[in-house]
């Protein structure tokens, strides 16, 4: 099987080990990866903020770049979520970009969706050593339904125990701009995140979105925690024989 | 004093300061968890809830898709019951309605029943004016009066108050001590002393309205304390006030959306009480009122009808949205600034209200999506928060953008860059900026607009030296068999 992967701006710019660890994970299960060159942003900043006309630029130059991929994967669940559920909406007054879209958006996968229901795998191989707690990245659970699929992936890591985070559901508090227009509701809504995390005890928190990272190990970095957050991709390209 | 449903100060300042009361959190969070836990639970009891939910839309959806018609048959209804129908196009409308009948009543006193509609149209200040004593009956309601302030959650008005902050209320207004650490049924029994006479004395009883039931011309209330009962059966004359939406097509419909509502709002399978009253005292009948008046209140409810917002007017104000929200949860339902709070505040308020005065509310959300899966009947919420934010970010129908040009710049350069790849290497041009504020890879505090509020609370990454998609080439370049090493321990279903 073949995928484009589609890296998602904050990965690609702030993240990029996840991206390399997206690959590798993909690649040891014999997926062959494409990266569609001249992709940028999916355009979900402007969507979220109001401006629709912009975010419909984006969207046709995301759609003619990755058009001729026969599945997208990316590592970002709302990024997913962008393509899946915005896109088709967003050309609403426009039937044939529409359909585009649309074809677009039925074979958009986030990661862990895409090895659990595509590939039907659900051990890939990985080991971690320790306690891990599974934050739930919003756009992934509520706009994809990925609740169990990262679990799951977790469950099979040897060496890994996986422990729970109360309400992990609730939003760490980042929601793109919502972090700097509404910073110290943001910012509340981090704290508790932070509290439970803490209270969960375990050395490393996993999630599967870009912004929740930036957000909550930005957070466990300013107040000098124990704690690190990683993407899923992270843990699942984990193996003896990888560097760290 | 501030003008009645509008906020007295800016959205950042009402911010700061719920943030800045540790109580608020405290008081908070046991209520608003109990509810959402509640709703969660008598979700699940249902088996099938999706199923349920749908059937709850599905009723709610025929009574606004067909509003006209339901709320002819609805006043039809009524009107052979015996029972008066007003419509009023606004708050002064309603008003004037009330207190002409009131008036009509001789009323002096007059009771009430929890209504969030009477609290939109500023009712009370309206009776009082002229003369008339109101009394509020539900325990919430009579607190937010006692104190001069107005609800902070739907179906919990007095939610943001601690028991402490009650009882120092209590012994304030009634001039006896109250001890600080009142229980809850010691709290509630002094309510009950209070009110017990008024219930009595009262000339005119005025309720909200959960349901209005087309096909009989009923209509019914909600409620756990018993006041309601009182309220609409005791004084000469019942009026209830309902939103136009409010309208239901038969009993089937009711009892389905009933269902919802009690079990969504409190985690109740039913409420202690639901009453349903179809007019006024009939000739064979000992108990109930001479006079039953409905008031159908417009109030931008038909202006919304015709919107892609249509879907805000299904709402049954049950709340579960605001004890599923996290900025509800950090916020309380003040710093909304208006009479609804929480998401569906944040959606109603600039639609139903002013949209300027309250255009920082669509913004008020991370768009985590939890209020739309606590919604009985499925309201998209965060689809129509950020179709606020885009009237509000390029205008509707040829009117100008109410956003600041600088932002819609902003957002002009970005589209720009993320066009044309080219440009889009933003790690280098961030890398560059941030660099000088750096401390290794992370920037602890950046004196710069924009980013300044993010540092307060957290270390800001700065973009990576090389990013993914100059390492592409590199990577791809990798032996793949290496990484195949481990395949054999994988487990693959299907192809």
């Amino acid at each position: 099987m073949r995928v484009a992967l589609f890296i998602s701006c904050l990965t690609d710019n702030f993240f990029p080990q996840v991206g390399e660890d997206t690959v590798r994970v993909l690649r040891r299960l014999g997926v062959e990866v494409t990266f569609p060159r001249g992709q940028t942003c999916c355009g979900q900043p402007a969507f979220n903020s109001g401006f629709h006309r912009d975010t419909q630029e984006l969207a046709r130059h995301f759609i003619q770049v990755f058009e001729g991929s026969e599945a997208i994967v990316t590592p970002a669940g709302s990024c997913a979520t962008m393509v899946r559920k915005e896109y088709p909406a967003l050309f609403h007054h426009d039937p044939r970009w529409q359909r585009r879209a649309a074809a677009l958006a039925e074979r958009t996968y986030e990661l862990s969706e895409f090895l659990v229901d595509v590939l039907g795998v659900e051990d890939v191989g990985a080991t971690w050593q320790g306690r891990v707690s599974y934050h739930d990245a919003c756009h992934a659970l509520r706009s994809l339904g990925v609740r169990e699929q990262p679990r799951r992936l977790l469950s099979h890591v040897r060496g890994l125990e996986l422990v729970d985070l109360t309400r992990s559901d609730w939003c760490c508090g980042f929601g793109g701009s919502f972090a700097v227009r509404m910073p110290g509701i943001s910012g509340a809504m981090l704290q508790e995140k932070i509290t439970r995390i803490a209270a969960a005890g375990a050395p490393t928190v996993v999630t599967t979105d870009a912004g929740c990272i930036m957000n909550i190990g930005g957070g466990l970095r300013k107040l000098g925690l124990p704690f690190q957050i990683v993407h899923l991709a992270t843990v699942l390209a984990h193996h003896e024989a990888s560097h760290g | 004093m501030a003008e009645h449903g509008y906020p007295s100060q800016p959205f950042h300042v009402r911010v700061r300061e719920a943030l800045a009361k540790p109580s608020l959190g405290q008081a908070l969070d046991r209520a608003t968890q109990r509810f959402y836990f509640g709703r969660i639970l008598t979700w699940k009891e249902l088996g099938d809830f999706q199923t349920a939910r749908h059937t709850a839309r599905a009723a709610r959806r025929r009574a606004v898709d067909h509003l006209d018609e339901y709320l002819t048959r609805l006043a039809e209804n009524v009107a052979a019951n015996g029972g008066h129908v007003h419509w009023a196009a606004d708050a002064a409308e309603a008003n004037a309605i009330v207190l002409d009948i009131c008036r009509q009543a001789n009323a002096r006193v007059v009771t009430k029943s929890k209504s969030m509609l009477t609290e939109e149209i500023a009712l009370n200040d309206a009776l009082e004016a002229a003369g008339i004593t109101v009394v509020e009956t539900d325990l919430g309601e009579w607190i937010i009066q006692l104190a001069g302030e107005t609800p902070s959650h739907i179906i919990a008005p007095a939610i943001h108050k601690t028991k402490a902050e009650v009882a120092e209320l209590f012994s304030r207004v009634l001039g006896r001590p109250v001890p600080a650490d009142a229980s809850i049924p010691e709290l509630t029994l002094i309510a009950r002393e209070q009110l017990r006479q008024r219930f009595l004395d009262a000339d005119v009883g005025i309720s909200g309205v959960n349901f209005a039931i087309a096909e009989t011309g009923t209509v019914s209330i909600v409620t756990n304390e018993g006041n309601g009962r009182y309220v609409t059966g005791l004084p000469r004359v019942h009026i209830a006030m309902m939103g136009a939406e409010k309208v239901i097509g038969t009993w089937e419909e009711w009892a389905a959306t009933l269902k919802m509502l009690t079990r969504s709002a409190t985690g109740q399978l039913i409420s202690s009480y639901v009453s349903t009253v179809s007019g006024p005292r009939r000739a064979a009948e000992a108990d109930g009122p001479e006079e039953f008046h409905l008031v159908i209140l417009d109030n931008g409810r038909s202006r919304i009808l015709g919107t892609t917002f249509r879907e805000s007017l299904l709402c049954i104000r049950c709340a579960a949205c605001l004890n599923a929200c996290p900025v509800y949860h950090e916020i309380g339902g003040h710093a909304y600034g208006g009479v609804y709070t929480g998401p569906i505040g944040a959606v109603l308020s600039p639609l139903l209200f002013d949209f300027d005065r309250f255009k920082e509310l669509p913004h008020a959300s991370s768009l985590c999506g939890a209020c739309r899966d606590a919604c009985p009947v499925e309201i998209d919420l965060p689809r129509m928060l950020v179709e606020l934010r885009r009237i509000e970010a390029e205008g509707e129908d040829g009117e100008r953008p109410h956003a600041p040009w600088t932002e819609r710049a902003i957002f002009a350069l970005y589209r720009l860059g993320a066009q044309t790849p080219a440009l889009y290497n933003l790690a280098a041009w961030g890398r560059a900026l941030l660099k000088p504020f750096a401390k290794g890879e992370q920037v602890p505090d950046a004196p710069l607009p924009v980013l300044d509020g993010w540092t307060r609370y957290r270390d800001f990454p700065l973009p990576a030296a090389e990013p993914f998609h100059a390492r592409w080439e590199r990577l791809a370049s990798e032996p793949v068999g290496d990484m195949k090493r481990r395949d054999a321990g994988t487990q693959r279903k299907k192809d």
